[in-house]
């Protein structure tokens, strides 16, 4: 590597005095992005977390979007069409049927066996009428032991828990994140003690008071929407999504208020917030205009965890017969129906459990992605 | 190019690097944090190696110790150690020799001590690993190597763990494992960084001590020039992975060369100057080596830039006894005078 | 370490009191409260909890008797069964089975979890790393009863090589064993690779390399025992989750165990029993976790010491 300098050939001009632009170039230069685009940049490039938004939009229109096109209710029960096997018609299942007895009762048979149809007109007859095209649709994944549209009762399930989880979440969010901001912006003995509450929250194993929990609000919630209409419609919610909301509210935000109490502890001793004090703000518009949305990366990410662990309880209580309750179904409840039949209709447990499993899957991958793209350091 | 190959007579060399090339190779391209350094160590002599973070001063000591962690890698040159080629070493080879013949130090004593062991125990553990010891001998051993790094209530202390210790203790300890197996090579990576001041000049004269009372040869890797005066004889400055001068101490203090040398020494504070000259920083921010520059690489940042710094590596100017300066300013001088042209 | 201790039980039993409080006036809560005279009940029966419990009694009263009654050890009556069975029979019988199947769990998920995440730890970025991270990402997004049923529909209704009803034979211990400890397999899977990973980078093995260990005691004295302190921690969570896991593990592939019989009876509304069960439980998760933390205690200094 030693070169004999008088040996090198080297053009005397290039021994002038080398100016800033000629510099320049060599100089590092990394240009800033703001740190949502930054964000949103990283979250586009994660595949994983867009085929889970991508699933989750499919997954959204499927249960919220669904039930307009499959005409079949959730609670309507089609006698005579029970246990129908996938991609089944109630046309060809009633075929079947009047190909076995006789043929003179054509007509009343399927104008009985047809759910609420009023038409006693033939087959031959009804082809136009709407009747007849709802004939035509098949039961794409069956119906269950009272004649109900498997397919639609899936939507309606898919439909619960993502309301749950969703509205579970923003009111985990809540309640979680003000109480997390409050203590540790309050700090010291007000803290101390509100954590004190968190922790012994957070010992107690949570499922075992949940259940208890359910038990005993299944009864007063059932009377409560039994004697006022007004209720439903109001919250458009039953009984058993109101006790499950009830059941998050009490519960569930513990975890949240620790993260934003930890941000908040990192956060308070930054001059931004000195400054707003000491520009005479007082707390509440401390906490609510600066604390908060510099938290917001991680309070996000907690969010999205939360909707999966919110469908999964929801699920899970379903399944041991808390939770949500007949004649509106859930994916808990469905696959808790189910159960029974499993050696002769393993798909009626097959369709719940896939639908359950790839709602949490699409959540749990945008919810990586997203702990990636807004907080690299929560990695581990 | 060897610093101290010629006139050598007398001590050998316990250390020669030739043309040592170390790549990190990461998702982003390959960084070369090492790029063509060469240098000797003598038996018993101190040399010290200055730069700022990422010249690549550490990575070529942890070349020489085979610690270098995934993704990085020798990629050229030689490295050998007592006329030995380390790089042509089996691991199992090369480990028998890591901790007995050459160790280490580390900038943090704090985290660089095993938090779940005493430290009694993690120094008997490298006795154990290197001779037939019994567990009770090593132990004993472990304690008198406390007291020989000045440790007070050694026998107490042995029994403790890290978090235990002060700072300075710490890092006593660290010394005191490392030199447990009386090794011919000491390589002390920045040992004061992460101390206060006053125990940093403990630490500096322990290793003085240290360096007076034995044979051996010591590396002290630091970004700061006054450690340096303080214990070593001989003296490398590099950046972005390259040497920019060598010389001896006395040397490069009266006839510093290199720009960048003479703006590492305007960055020292020195307090029996009277004169309220202010500090100079250097201004810019260090070399990108994923796409190192073509020509000199303190060159974007050189207040005596040229155009041809831009676009060819300058060679090793012999510009005194003993002193190299890669910098194309040399060939300025008329030949035969050597260095002082850009003293100021 | 004693006033750790000290410390660590008080908040135990402060956490199994509040517990016990919720229970009691939660069930209260209930139309009717616990006791409600039940047509099903024998005469024997309601005479002997009307003493028991002063059902007469106001209802902090009730409370005294209930916890003089727990602290004694005695959980109550069931009102689900004609014979006046007490809860804490019920619980001799039906629990043994359960912590079978609990600790197979357990064990198989420690074993799974360790080997896994060591593994991919040291293939860091290598197809072995690459494939464990995807088995434990499923693994953790599919909630652990869903997983045992798409087993059960698999291996027992498409393939039919394992039978999926009651524990009668070995074999029948396979798919809910496997199920339960499928979800905490990749949780500790997944803590222990990041533990790994982030103790290799650390000061103080480039420290045991530089002293020249070998790379065995390198890996298990230094990394592995440092590494290993987040799945200690996570010891008493898992257990919580096989507790819960067998409450659908157990009705999935119809194990007469504590967990089944406690679904049954919330739909039979055997109060007492809930509430006995419930406490009985939450007992147990908040024993493991003071056992586990004393653990932790003692195998981190840090902690031990302070």
């Amino acid at each position: 590597m030693a070169r004999n300098p008088f040996t090198l050939h080297i053009d005397p001009s290039m021994f002038e005095p080398a100016n800033p632009e000629e510099k320049k170039g060599l100089i590092i230069q990394r240009h800033s992005l703001s740190f949502w685009k930054d964000a949103w940049r990283r979250l586009k490039k994660n595949p994983t977390a867009m085929v889970g938004l991508a699933l989750i939009i499919i997954l959204l229109l499927f249960a919220f979007a669904g039930p307009f096109i499959v005409p079949y209710k959730y609670d309507e029960q089609i006698r005579g069409f029970e246990n129908l096997s996938p991609m089944q018609t109630p046309r060809e299942r009633a075929d079947i049927k009047e190909a076995i007895p006789k043929v003179k009762n054509r007509s009343d048979e399927f104008a009985y066996d047809f759910k609420t149809s009023k038409s006693t007109e033939t087959t031959e007859q009804v082809t136009e009428t709407p009747e007849n095209k709802e004939a035509d649709f098949p039961h794409v994944l069956g119906t269950d032991s009272l004649g109900r549209d498997n397919l639609v009762r899936l939507m309606y399930g898919s439909r619960i828990s993502l309301t749950v989880g969703i509205v579970a979440s923003i009111i985990i969010l809540i309640i979680g994140s003000t109480y997390g901001a409050f203590s540790g912006f309050i700090g010291g003995r007000t803290d101390n003690v509100m954590m004190r509450i968190v922790e012994l929250l957070y010992a107690i194993p949570d499922i075992l008071i949940v259940i208890l929990l359910s038990i005993v609000l299944k009864e007063p919630m059932s009377q409560l929407f039994a004697r006022s209409a007004v209720m439903s419609r109001i919250t458009g919610i039953g009984p058993g999504l109101l006790s499950m909301f009830i059941t998050f509210a009490l519960l569930y935000w513990v975890g949240m208020a620790r993260i934003v109490r930890g941000q908040v502890l990192q956060l308070k001793e930054q001059e931004f917030i000195l400054a707003a004090q000491a520009l005479g703000a007082n707390n509440n518009r401390v906490i609510f205009r600066h604390l908060i949305p510099n938290c917001v990366g991680p309070i996000i990410v907690t969010t999205m965890f939360q909707i999966p662990s919110a469908i999964f309880v929801e699920s899970f209580l379903s399944f041991i017969g808390l939770g949500i309750s007949a004649p509106m179904a859930s994916l808990g409840s469905l696959a808790n129906d189910a159960m029974g039949g499993v050696q002769t209709y393993p798909y009626m447990l097959a369709e719940p459990a896939i639908m359950i499993a790839l709602i949490i899957l699409a959540f749990n991958m945008l919810g990586d992605g997203l702990r990636d793209a807004l907080d690299p350091r929560m990695k581990k | 190019m060897d610093v101290n190959m010629e006139n050598n007579i007398g001590a050998k060399n316990l250390v020669e690097i030739k043309d040592l090339r170390v790549s990190f190779f990461t998702p982003a391209g390959e960084v070369k944090a090492v790029r063509g350094v060469s240098w000797s160590l003598k038996e018993g002599e101190a040399l010290g190696i200055v730069g700022e973070s990422g010249s690549g001063k550490s990575v070529s000591a942890y070349a020489l110790m085979g610690i270098l962690q995934n993704p990085g890698k020798v990629i050229g040159g030689t490295v050998s150690f007592n006329n030995i080629n380390m790089l042509k070493l089996k691991e199992s080879q090369w480990r028998k020799i890591r901790g007995k013949d050459m160790s280490m130090i580390f900038q943090d004593p704090m985290t660089s001590l095993n938090p779940v062991y005493t430290v009694g125990n993690q120094i008997a553990e490298t006795l154990m690993a290197h001779t037939n010891i019994s567990s009770k001998k090593a132990n004993n051993a472990a304690v008198s190597s406390l007291v020989s790094v000045h440790i007070p209530n050694p026998d107490k202390r042995a029994k403790q763990y890290p978090f235990e210790f002060s700072g300075g203790m710490r890092q006593r300890a660290m010394i005191a494992m490392s030199l447990c197996c009386e090794p011919k090579l000491l390589i002390a990576d920045e040992p004061t960084t992460a101390l206060d001041v006053t125990i940093q000049a403990q630490i500096i004269d322990l290793l003085r001590e240290l360096k007076e009372n034995t044979n051996m040869g010591i590396i002290l890797i630091t970004h700061d020039m006054g450690v340096i005066t303080d214990i070593c004889e001989n003296v490398i400055i590099m950046y972005g992975g390259q040497i920019m001068e060598s010389a001896s101490v006395k040397e490069l203090y009266k006839n510093p060369s290199h720009p960048y040398t003479n703006g590492l020494l305007e960055c020292l504070p020195r307090l029996a100057s009277d004169t309220e000259e202010p500090l100079k920083p250097i201004e810019g921010s260090p070399v990108d080596l994923l796409n190192p520059p073509p020509g000199c690489p303190f060159a974007p940042r050189c207040g005596k830039c040229m155009k041809v710094c831009l676009k060819e590596q300058p060679p090793q100017f012999e510009v005194g006894p003993e002193h190299y300066s890669a910098c194309w300013l040399h060939t300025l001088d008329t030949p035969g005078k050597q260095g002082g042209i850009i003293n100021e | 370490m004693a006033g750790f201790l000290v410390k660590r039980v008080l908040s135990s039993i402060a956490t199994l009191f509040v517990i016990i409080t919720a229970t009691f006036f939660l069930m209260h809560a209930v139309p009717g409260g616990p006791f409600a005279t039940n047509e099903k009940l024998g005469q024997g029966i309601i005479k002997a909890m009307e003493v028991k419990y002063g059902l007469n009694k106001p209802i902090i009263q009730q409370y005294g008797i209930y916890l003089g009654n727990l602290v004694r050890g005695d959980l109550g009556m069931s009102i689900a069964s004609k014979e006046g069975k007490t809860v804490n029979y019920i619980i001799s019988q039906k629990f043994p089975v359960s912590a079978r199947l609990g600790g197979l769990a357990v064990l198989l998920a420690l074993i799974l979890g360790l080997f896994m995440g060591c593994y991919a730890a040291l293939r860091h970025e290598k197809f072995a790393d690459r494939l464990v991270m995807f088995i434990s990402t499923l693994g953790i997004a599919v909630p652990g009863f869903i997983m045992g049923m798409l087993l059960l529909l698999l291996f027992g209704v498409a393939l039919r090589w394992l039978k999926f009803i009651g524990l009668n034979s070995p074999s029948d211990y396979i798919l809910p064993t496997f199920t339960l400890a499928f979800y905490p397999a990749c949780f500790i899977a997944r803590l222990i690779r990041s533990a790994l990973l982030d103790v290799l980078g650390q000061d103080y093995i480039r420290t045991a390399r530089a002293k020249g260990l070998p790379a065995y005691s390198i890996l298990i004295k230094h990394a592995m025992r440092n590494a290993i302190l987040p799945v200690v921690t996570y010891l008493g969570p898992l257990l919580a989750y096989v507790l819960v896991g067998s409450f659908v593990v157990e009705r999935i592939f119809s194990i007469p165990g504590l967990g089944l019989f406690f679904v049954q009876s919330i739909t039979s509304r055997d109060y007492p029993l809930i509430m006995g069960t419930t406490i009985f439980l939450a007992a147990l998760v908040i024993f493991m976790n003071l056992v586990v933390d004393i653990i932790y205690g003692f195998i981190d200094p840090r902690i031990k010491l302070r």
